[in-house]
């Protein structure tokens, strides 16, 4: 038994937590990620590494310092940079003087041998084989309650009456959901959580546009990296799709209501190669957005994150052909909040007006 | 040059190949390999400032100064294109070269992002070159044949011609030769002082090969240490010590260049290479794998008893005369040192 940490991504924590914990480990859950955890990462890390690097990295630390002795992280084949975050993060704590123990877990297929060792240092043989099932489907559970209450909140929020109410009650949801440890538990106050959610009051008068959001994953999903840039669209009146959660939920939700393409094949005639991270997945569900009618996707990016910037300039002939407005960002410690809000403002601006305007032309 | 210009006699079509990222390794490769099927390659010009600043305004922001560069080139062949001195444009997909090993993401998308950035651009000659794939690089050479419209058998000797040209090219390499000499088959020589009985300083050079050796965007940085008598080595002639190379405990970096660069740069950093006196890392403003090696380099050299180090960060900003006085300042400091070995 180890005090054993992890990376910090978005809402996940609480079943990251819960799986660790289940195979007898003390967990130190990673605090979220704020300013600090930032510069430290910054600090520490190469300078041109992409924003998840240097939070992830800043977040060990402050892990480390609250007594963690293990960090279980991801590992990667390429050609995306995260697969190496394992190996530089290491080397740059360890040359800081932690003593700690880091087990990356690489994807089975190239590396099935250190999959297996990983788990082995994880503890996991010592349960019984129907333990290990029964963790990874309440985990799952988990992931799965916390994504659907995640994407209501999305939809709400443009259309709630009273400002803030609808985070109110999302927030308590994910504490509940959090602190159940039986699959039952977590069905039902997910159940109780999304019942509460629709009853915060609407404004009927609403009429949100729709937008898509597209782009890397681990920005995507950390609200310290976006800036919470889905409340803020949402506050600004505007429903957000996110293109990526956890559980792939969007993407079978997508391919149900269109015609049973993936968003491989829907960049396939864009960008036919698989550069790695989610630059094809990026091109691939702007196109898609476009056919279901979004008003506007948004690009986010980490700064210098290779496989975007590919994206990035794939993306102007997506716009082009398929008429829909495309704004890409590029986030990194830099990133100013008022600069991003006001970059968002004028965009949700354009968008409102260019409905207006198609809806006078008929 | 001569090499050219006798192929630009044949009628066969004439194929424009931009003289950025993979020229310097693969070029002669391609000059083989077009010429055994009657066609001829003609490289774009030099990188020079128009060049440069055409690429700049055709590549989204974000992207390094290697793909400006790049999309520059593709803008000349563009323009000789248009005034008829090409007749179609080489833009292959590098995917993977090595077993194990791919290319950056950006070489992996380069002609989407290419096709993206120009409006009238000449006929592409792509093709995806995946050696991982059983007999990989064979059916691309197929591919590119059966567009060109040549036969079968001429493919055959195309082909083993373009690999024995890129072994002796490698070979060169390895004997310190520049890639743009080892391109024209001419070495210039080379003429280092010794000064007062100690043998010169020996550097090693370390970077990806369209920056090290593009005399514009590295601002000759190779040609200005041997003006100061300093005795250059690149990565790729390191890598003839290929079996000191490993590093236990690390993982392998995936990138094609970036572990050529990483292995090398722990052999020249390690204390028990007698002949190194130190290592230059050279390395373009916001790349995405450098941001990787050279943070491995940069604890590597901070281990007891390594060589010094210096990480020379280039873009299209750097001024000469800033560049000039760091490496100055780094001979400087390496002469100085007492402990240097003595031949």
């Amino acid at each position: 038994m180890a005090k054993i940490t992890f990376p910090p991504m978005g809402h996940y924590s609480p079943a990251f937590a819960t799986l660790l914990r289940e195979l007898g480990h003390e967990v130190i859950l990673p605090n979220p990620p704020t300013k600090e955890t930032l510069s430290l990462g910054t600090l520490y890390g190469p300078e041109f590494a992409c924003l998840p690097l240097k939070i992830c990295l800043g977040s060990y630390v402050e892990s480390l310092e609250r007594g963690a002795e293990v960090i279980v992280t991801s590992g990667g084949v390429g050609p995306c940079r995260a697969g190496l975050y394992g190996t530089v993060q290491r080397e740059i704590l360890k040359s800081l003087g932690y003593r700690f123990e880091m087990i990356v877990l690489e994807p089975p297929r190239r590396h099935p041998l250190e999959l297996l060792k990983a788990l082995h240092r994880l503890d996991a043989f010592r349960r019984a084989p129907w333990q290990l099932v029964n963790t990874a489907f309440k985990t799952w559970e988990m992931i799965k309650a916390l994504d659907r209450l995640e994407r209501e909140l999305h939809r709400i929020r443009p259309r709630e009456a009273e400002k803030g109410s609808a985070e109110a009650v999302y927030k308590r949801g994910c504490r509940a959901i959090g602190a159940q440890d039986t699959v039952a538990g977590i069905r039902k106050a997910a159940e109780e959580a999304l019942a509460d959610m629709r009853r915060v009051p609407l404004d009927p008068s609403c009429d949100p546009i729709k937008i898509g959001i597209v782009g890397e994953i681990y920005v995507l999903l950390e609200p310290a990296a976006n800036l919470k840039i889905e409340k803020t669209l949402g506050e600004l009146g505007a429903e957000v799709d996110r293109s990526i959660f956890l559980t792939g939920w969007t993407r079978e939700n997508v391919v149900r209501e269109g015609d049973n393409q993936t968003a491989r094949e829907a960049a396939y005639p864009y960008l036919c190669e698989m550069i790695g991270g989610h630059g094809q997945d990026t091109v691939g569900h702007t196109v898609m957005y476009a056919r279901q009618g979004y008003d506007g996707v948004i690009q986010l990016a980490p700064f210098t994150c290779i496989p975007e910037i590919v994206a990035k300039g794939v993306l102007p002939s997506v716009s082009r052909d398929l008429d829909i407005p495309i704004i890409s960002f590029f986030l990194d410690e830099q990133t100013g909040e008022a600069g991003f809000r006001t970059r968002l403002e004028a965009f949700v601006d354009l968008l409102v007006r260019r409905r207006e305007q198609r809806r006078l032309a008929g | 040059m001569s090499v050219e210009s006798a192929a630009t006699v044949k009628s066969g079509p004439r194929i424009g190949i931009p003289r950025a990222l993979w020229y310097y390794t693969f070029y002669p490769f391609w000059r083989a390999f077009f010429n055994g099927l009657g066609a001829s390659l003609i490289p774009s010009s030099p990188t020079t400032k128009a060049i440069l600043d055409a690429g700049i305004l055709e590549t989204v922001s974000e992207a390094c100064v290697p793909i400006k560069v790049f999309l520059g080139h593709v803008n000349d062949l563009r323009e000789k294109w248009q005034r008829g001195e090409i007749d179609m444009l080489f833009l292959p997909r590098y995917v993977s070269w090595q077993g194990g090993l791919i290319f950056c993401p950006k070489f992996l998308g380069l002609p989407d992002m290419v096709r993206y950035a120009f409006e009238a651009l000449p006929p592409l000659l792509t093709v995806r070159i995946d050696r991982r794939t059983f007999m990989g690089l064979w059916r691309a050479c197929d591919e590119l044949r059966s567009r060109l419209g040549a036969t079968r058998s001429a493919l055959v000797s195309a082909y083993r011609s373009a690999l024995r040209a890129q072994a002796a090219h490698e070979r060169r390499l390895r004997e310190n030769w520049r890639p743009t000499e080892s391109i024209v088959g001419v070495r210039r020589p080379r003429r280092i002082p010794t000064e007062n009985a100690r043998r010169p300083l020996r550097l090693a050079v370390l970077g990806y090969p369209y920056l090290v050796y593009d005399e514009y965007v590295s601002l000759g940085v190779l040609d200005k240490l041997e003006s100061m008598g300093v005795e250059v080595v690149t990565a790729e002639t390191l890598q003839a010590q290929k079996k000191q190379l490993r590093h236990p405990e690390q993982k392998d970096l995936f990138w094609h260049y970036s572990e050529m660069v990483k292995t090398v740069g722990y052999y020249a950093l390690s204390p028990t290479n007698g002949d190194i006196d130190g290592v230059i890392h050279v390395t373009a403003f916001a790349c995405g794998p450098d941001a990787m090696v050279n943070k491995l380099l940069e604890l590597e050299a901070r281990k007891e008893g390594a060589k010094p180090f210096l990480s020379l960060g280039l873009d299209e900003e750097t001024g000469e005369a800033g560049c000039l006085t760091r490496l100055e300042a780094f001979v400087d400091m390496l002469r100085r040192n007492p402990h240097r070995v003595v031949r």
